[in-house]
């Protein structure tokens, strides 16, 4: 069995920056090429997602039901960009006449899910795990 | 949108997927490829069922 080294606590600060603010964990490495790209994809697809009238889930709520809940927690990748659009009220209202009401509502998850992937990126290059 | 959607997923996969430059371009073009390929078919393959 492989002998491998726990990951230290900047690795675990890296990891909580980068799901904070999308793309930080690659440049606070000096890999900044790499923020800068993945942290333009996440905004893009958050920024999208809003322009398109999705909702922000709030994984939170049960009362709008478990899949919801799921919804918000995939939302709530987003890090930072959650946080303010829920409190500045964006996202906020569920706009179904919309036509592209579902297309918005997947991109806003899929921010935050590709977001967890970054994060896990900037992770394991911090603990040493990946170049 | 199913392009602008490929486009942002296919170069976030493309840059945490693989390890040298050239390998996350075309990590990168494939992803996007089958991204936009696969909505296609899958859009007339619903087109022609009934409702």
């Amino acid at each position: 069995m492989e002998n491998e080294a726990r990951p230290g606590g900047a690795a675990w600060l890296v990891g909580a920056l980068a799901w904070l603010v999308p793309g930080s964990g690659h440049a606070l490495q000096g890999r900044w090429g790499r923020g800068l790209l993945l942290g333009g994809c996440v905004v893009g697809l958050f920024v999208t997602g809003l322009l398109l009238g999705g909702h922000l889930y709030n994984f939170m709520d049960g009362s709008a039901g478990l899949l919801a809940q799921v919804f918000g927690l995939f939302d709530l990748g987003a890090g930072l960009l959650y946080g303010a659009a829920q409190m500045s009220g964006l996202g906020a209202d569920e706009n179904a006449q919309l036509p592209t009401y579902e297309y918005g509502n997947t991109f806003l998850m899929i921010a935050g899910l590709v977001n967890y992937l970054v994060m896990l990126d900037a992770f394991d290059i911090k603990a040493g795990r990946k170049n | 949108m199913i392009i602008i959607f490929a486009l942002f997923v296919a170069a976030a996969f493309g840059v945490i997927g693989r390890d040298t430059t050239r390998a996350r371009a075309l990590y990168g073009l494939s992803v996007f490829t089958k991204f936009v390929v696969v909505a296609f078919l899958l859009a007339w393959i619903l087109y022609f069922l009934p409702n």
